[in-house]
């Protein structure tokens, strides 16, 4: 049985202190009840343990990761995964502006449609979207690949460095 | 613009005015709307009502945050998530505006519920391709 954190009676601070602490002590899974789109869930885990979010995060979900495995069961605001070392994190429906940005490692996968400025200077790993990408989408990308299933908005790829776009569908120009 | 009254002085009220000002000389709040993704410059996201619409608006550079939740019982928009959740107890099937998208809806007076917009509603990917997508 994995372990179940609600969320609802947890400040984000003990949330992120309890993630660790049962990292710490062997727990494998652990399970966030009542996200509901709280900000800073599950920042900063350098430990090979999977976290389970059973509904919608907000902003910066499972950002600086290093080791962890994220599966959000709901959708997720601005910046999700920002700034991955390694680790995986799995969205599975809509991901907001800025998810997988200055990624180095560890894919991303959204299943819905991405915002705008969706992984701006991705240094490493592998971002997959099952929709279509907003406006800006791997500006200044420095390396690796994003994998867009859907459409492409405006800007796609504006200033990279190097890198690898492919896209099953329509890019605007 | 001409002889209009300014009653703070936050910048964003010339949004208000200015779309005031282009319905009273006969466009619809559509239009209006519609119109200020290239006539203001900088960046915003928006709401306005009148009477019996209201709309919305992100700029060109998406700079400002619109989550929209949209059903065939209602549609509700908020700049985060956490708001809507707020309001609505159940998971939500939300999406980010896209740059440059523009929405209006017209209220039903005589059905008493948000009836057809002045735009009909577009799929995701329609919608964004016809502003100019992001």
């Amino acid at each position: 049985m994995p372990v179940t954190l609600d969320c609802a009676k947890l400040s984000t601070r003990e949330i992120n202190v309890s993630i660790k602490r049962l990292a710490l002590e062997g727990e494998t899974e652990i399970h966030l009840l009542n996200p509901e789109a709280r900000h800073s869930l599950g920042v900063t885990v350098f430990d090979p343990i999977t976290i389970v979010v059973e509904g919608t995060a907000g902003y910066f979900c499972g950002a600086m990761n290093d080791g962890a495995t994220f599966h959000i069961l709901g959708n997720t605001g601005w910046s999700a995964g920002e700034c991955m070392l390694s680790g995986e994190i799995v969205i599975e429906r809509n991901a907001a502006s800025s998810t997988g940005v200055s990624i180095r490692g560890g894919p991303v996968v959204v299943k819905g449609h991405v915002g705008a400025r969706t992984g701006i200077a991705q240094k490493g790993g592998l971002i997959v979207v099952g929709g279509n990408t907003g406006y800006m989408t791997g500006f200044m990308i420095q390396r690796d690949t994003m994998i867009i299933c859907g459409d492409a908005a405006e800007g796609l790829g504006d200033s990279m460095y190097a890198g690898l776009f492919t896209s099953a569908a329509r890019l605007a120009s | 613009m001409k002889g209009h009254h300014f009653n703070t002085q936050n910048d964003s009220e010339v949004i208000a005015v200015y779309i005031a000002d282009m319905m009273q000389q006969g466009a619809t709040l559509d239009d209006a709307v519609r119109s200020t993704i290239t006539t203001l410059d900088g960046s915003f996201t928006y709401l306005v009502a009148t009477a019996d619409s209201i709309g919305l608006a992100r700029d060109q550079f998406a700079m400002k945050p619109l989550m929209i939740t949209e059903t065939d019982e209602l549609v509700a928009v908020a700049s985060e998530e956490a708001a809507l959740r707020k309001a609505f107890p159940f998971e939500l099937d939300t999406r980010e505006a896209s740059a440059r998208e523009v929405r209006t809806w017209r209220f039903d007076r005589a059905g008493g519920t948000p009836g057809q917009g002045q735009a009909p509603p577009l799929p995701y990917y329609e919608a964004a391709h016809a502003g100019g997508i992001g």
